[in-house]
């Protein structure tokens, strides 16, 4: 009979053992994984939303770093404006090749069902954007006319209608931008000349009208010349440009990635915990089953098999334990993240992208891998006692 | 195990409706209250499949239950998914929290049911 | 065939006490013997059938199976040569519960060569039919009686075609007629060539013995003599 056979008939022989240790593990690497791909996941969508930014500094009011940071992880309004003219100060400044001013403004609260609550609108400069342009350009061939936006990923036109409304104006939904797991997956990008029309036609279609402020701008997106060193120039901006901060884009996010970080640390702290309760749990609970079986395999010994096969035997019984609870447990956690991606990121306030099919698999893998360590460390010992142990003593008890 | 699977074939209707239940928006015709009403309409015959399973004996009274189960568990998951649908946004509880739940529930309707089957089948 | 000389096993309990099971202990087994065993529970019967397996090494004096020194070799040639050339019956029981019973009898031959292994469930089934219980070869020892039980056990140990079978208390727990179905079955063999020693507290079982000895106070006395008589003489009764 081959060794596998018999360590398949041993687990399903000895069920409940089995069915504990197949649990623990599940467990263990559900969890390990489970977190894993939660920062994986928070760590894309923070790249994401960086990459949509396309920018290598963002110059807003002083002071709203932390409302920025959050508007555009959540997708929340941010009221800070600042004069028109920061975009040309900017612009003067050595080592930047091209600012790109935005506004930013939002729909009302409390729209009806499936309709557009509170989402942020942005409002870009087509003649000198450099984030949607190329994407406009890629994928419509065109620039945007009067009447037109593309939306974030999350963004939609209701069931049954041809139109998104906005302030009570019909706007045409020219296109989807990539998802993000950000706040920007739930804004809409339009013109100026489709946010006059919007204001213009919201004061007799809407319950509120909508303002676009003239003369005032929510950011100036930067682009740097190529070897121009980021944090000279932001320093620059600071010294020369009155009341505006200057975020280097690496720092975006940065209260959110701080928290992220003593996050990890902690999940960290917590994986090592939890990890060494299961490798304890596991080895008392084989210690006991092989203890159990002690005259058994001394049986096994005396008929033929060495010590060597005694081991493998034992090692391959929780290889197959430690393999199956870990393939269902990392699959089962990743299939409920999935799932329910929606509902974490809404409830935790995360931003969340979940990790592309090759990152899944690395990260499978490695649980994967961990697991099987983990049981096989925690077998070992009795496992290797138990191949050691005298026959005719094994075989009186 | 046979009961066993029955009564969960029976606490998964009825899951099925409460989830839907407190996870459809607030308000009437928008998808999400068709899909709930449709779920109702699923869990009644589900539930019933549930006590034939649990009931009676004969192994193919079971299949015959089983393999409506089946089809039944695949219902549940097509109803939110594709026959009627929920709200657009990703933000909506429907969307995030009632479509992946049902989804989670047929599956474990199949996959009991399927187990219910070979079971019957292979006595 | 088999050859104990000044095989003695001492166990160490303490700093002090230490008891010796076996002491200085000479036998030679020829090929076709079936020798039997008898002695009180503690004996050394046991003991001195683990020692000519190899399970248990001595602790002065040598054992050998056909010229082989047994001390000489390492785990994997031991297990090599039991799996080979020894059966074992052992008085516990002693299948594995998982396993149904051809899966039981075939188990041993998972660790020869790939080769030998086609025959086996063949060989095993000519085994089980011998015993008289192929007809419950896909079931588990559960459900076997205690008899039937010991059957698939000699067959076991039948499987390779060993030259030795040790059988200890093969027939304890067993009724009187079961007792000697089970003799009779090893004497069968027996007579087929396979080497057979047998450790027994049944005085009844010694009639089938080309050779007799008793074990007591750890040494081994030849009572081939009162074989075939129904009870010892009262210097040899302790």
């Amino acid at each position: 009979m081959r060794l596998i056979h018999f360590a398949i008939r041993n687990i399903k022989g000895y069920g409940f053992r089995s069915l504990a240790i197949f649990l623990s593990v599940l467990v263990f690497a559900g969890l390990l994984v489970g977190t894993t791909v939660i920062i994986k996941g928070t760590q894309s969508s923070l790249n994401a939303g960086l990459q949509r930014l396309g920018a290598n500094i963002v110059v807003i009011p002083q002071d709203a770093e932390d409302t920025f940071d959050t508007a555009l992880l959540t997708g929340t309004n941010d009221k800070n404006l600042m004069p028109a003219d920061v975009a040309l100060k900017v612009a003067s400044i050595p080592g930047v090749a091209s600012v790109s001013s935005q506004i930013y403004l939002s729909t009302l609260y409390g729209a009806d069902c499936c309709s557009f609550s509170e989402t942020p609108l942005i409002v870009f400069d087509p003649s000198t954007d450099f984030t949607i342009t190329p994407w406009l350009k890629s994928h419509l061939g065109r620039p945007l006319a009067t009447g037109e936006i593309i939306g974030g990923s999350s963004i939609f036109v209701p069931r049954g209608n041809q139109y998104i409304s906005l302030y009570g104006y019909n706007v045409t939904l020219a296109g989807n931008l990539e998802a993000t797991g950000t706040g920007l997956d739930q804004t809409i990008f339009m013109t100026q000349a489709t946010a006059q029309a919007i204001a213009q036609s919201s004061l007799t279609t809407a319950a509120e009208p909508l303002t676009v402020p003239s003369g005032e701008i929510s950011s100036v997106l930067v682009k740097l010349k190529p070897g121009a060193d980021a944090h000279k120039v932001s320093l620059q901006i600071y010294e020369n440009v009155p009341n505006v901060s200057a975020i280097e884009s690496p720092n975006l996010f940065g209260t959110f990635r701080n928290q992220i970080t003593g996050l990890l640390l902690a999940f960290f702290v917590l994986m090592i915990i939890l990890w060494v309760v299961a490798l304890f749990l596991i080895a008392m609970m084989f210690s006991m089953s092989v203890n159990e079986r002690k005259r058994e395999l001394a049986v096994l010994r005396a008929i033929g098999a060495t010590r060597n096969y005694v081991l493998r035997s034992v090692l391959a019984e929780a290889s197959i334990l430690a393999l199956g609870g870990a393939a269902l447990g990392v699959a089962g956690t990743s299939a409920l993240l999935y799932l329910f991606q929606g509902f974490l990121s809404n409830i935790f306030k995360l931003p969340f992208l979940f990790p592309s099919a090759a990152s899944l698999a690395i990260i499978f893998g490695i649980g994967g891998i961990f697991a099987l360590i983990t049981v096989v460390l925690a077998v070992l010992i009795p496992a290797s006692r138990i191949s050691r142990e005298e026959l005719a003593i094994a075989m009186r008890e | 195990m046979r009961r066993f699977l029955g009564v969960l074939v029976i606490l998964i209707a009825i899951g099925a409706v409460i989830i839907s239940a407190f996870t459809k928006c607030k308000g009437f015709a928008m998808p999400c209250d068709y899909s709930f009403k449709a779920e109702i309409a699923l869990a009644i015959p589900l539930t019933a499949s549930g006590i034939v399973i649990t009931v009676f004996k004969s192994k193919e009274i079971i299949a015959g239950a089983a393999i409506v189960g089946i089809f039944l568990g695949i219902s549940v998951i097509l109803v939110p998914y594709t026959l009627i649908g929920v709200c657009g946004s990703p933000m909506m509880k429907c969307t995030s929290l009632m479509k992946p739940s049902l989804f989670i529930l047929g599956i474990l309707t199949i996959a009991s049911n399927i187990g219910i089957l070979y079971s019957a089948l292979k006595k | 065939m088999i050859t104990l000389s000044g095989v003695t096993k001492e166990y160490r309990l303490d700093e002090q006490r230490v008891i010796t099971p076996v002491r200085d202990v000479n036998l030679n087994i020829a090929k076709g013997e079936l020798i039997t065993i008898i002695g009180r529970s503690g004996s050394g019967k046991t003991t001195l059938l683990n020692l000519t397996a190899g399970l248990v090494k001595p602790t002065q004096g040598n054992v050998f199976i056909d010229d082989v020194n047994l001390s000489g070799m390492d785990d994997s040639q031991l297990s090599a040569l039991r799996n080979r050339k020894i059966g074992f019956v052992f008085q516990f029981p002693s299948l594995f519960p998982n396993l149904t019973v051809l899966e039981n009898v075939i188990l041993p031959t998972g660790f020869t060569a790939k080769s030998e292994q086609k025959e086996a469930s063949k060989h095993a089934h000519t085994l089980l039919l011998n015993m008289g219980i192929n007809e419950k070869s896909a079931v588990l020892p559960r459900q076997l009686s205690a008899g039937e039980q010991k059957r698939v056990v000699i067959a076991r140990a039948l499987i390779n075609n060993p030259g030795i079978v040790l059988a200890d208390e093969p027939t304890s727990d067993l009724d009187a007629q079961t007792e000697i179905e089970i003799m009779e079955l090893l004497k069968k063999y027996n007579q087929a060539g396979v080497t057979f020693v047998v450790v027994t507290h049944n005085l009844q079982l010694l009639r089938y013995a080309t050779r007799a000895f008793k074990m007591e106070n750890n040494q081994l006395t030849d009572i081939t003599q009162f074989k075939n008589l129904n009870k010892l003489p009262l210097e040899l009764v302790s």
